[in-house]
């Protein structure tokens, strides 16, 4: 295998552990706020790394570009769009789960 | 203890619930990515609405992304905000545009010599148009 193969694989398991680490955060989380917390930051850094191993796997052509685009605004937006859910629903008077209340 | 934090909590409940929403307060975070994000999601938009012939896209999908601009605008900077700055005009103007042009488009290859949105017939009208001065200028 070339150095570029192994980067590659080395890139998408990464983004797959990270996507799974998502996942199974926004099934055992207990409220939205933790499930946000969750889905945000392992949410984009699964894309990015997926985005970089298609970046790279593409070599030098247009769609490395595209897939570089995608990666920085992905980057931008996933954690904005998580900041202004979980901001909405602050406002909403959403009271965050404690330890006192009962099991979701 | 517990309990008590319990009643201390129950009528801010209340409260949060029957105070009435106050108006919208900016998110800087939100107004700066929107800024940011914009007009590159304006450009994708029409992208891929005039990308739609040979690849994915096509007019429904770039009206969905530049409908997104506005709803993301809305989202950052308030939805009352985002009316009064798009004002009751622009909406009727650009819904007039497009069903003017889509009839224009239509009739238009009925004019050439075609059916009703046969585009077929303004590649052979072209083609036959640009043959003619072709022979005209080799003629002349």
């Amino acid at each position: 295998m070339t150095p570029t193969e192994i980067l590659v694989l080395v890139l998408a398991a990464g983004g797959v552990f990270f996507s799974l680490v998502a996942a199974v955060g926004l099934v055992r989380m207990p409220d939205l706020y933790t499930r946000a917390h969750s889905s945000s930051k392992s949410e984009t850094l699964g894309a990015v790394l997926a985005l970089a191993a298609v970046a790279i796997a593409f070599g030098t052509q247009l769609s490395t570009i595209k897939a570089v685009l995608l990666l920085v605004f992905m980057f931008l937006t996933n954690p904005t769009a998580a900041h202004a859910i979980t901001r909405a629903s602050a406002e909403q008077g959403i009271e965050p789960w404690t330890t006192e209340d009962d099991d979701p | 203890m517990s309990d008590r934090q319990g009643e201390q909590s129950d009528p801010e409940d209340d409260d949060t619930v029957q105070k009435p929403q106050g108006p919208y307060v900016e998110s800087p975070i939100i107004m700066t990515t929107v800024r940011v994000i914009a007009p590159f999601v304006f450009t994708l938009g029409l992208f891929v609405m005039f990308h739609g012939a040979d690849s994915s896209g096509g007019g429904f999908q770039g009206g969905v992304i530049v409908g997104t601009v506005v709803l993301m605008l809305g989202i950052a900077f308030g939805i009352e905000t985002t009316r009064e700055w798009i004002g009751p005009q622009l909406p009727i103007a650009v819904i007039g545009v497009g069903v003017l042009s889509f009839l224009l488009i239509g009739t238009g290859s009925v004019v050439v010599g075609g059916g009703f949105l046969e585009y077929a017939a303004y590649a052979s009208a072209t083609a036959s148009s640009t043959v003619s001065s072709w022979s005209n200028s080799q003629s002349g």
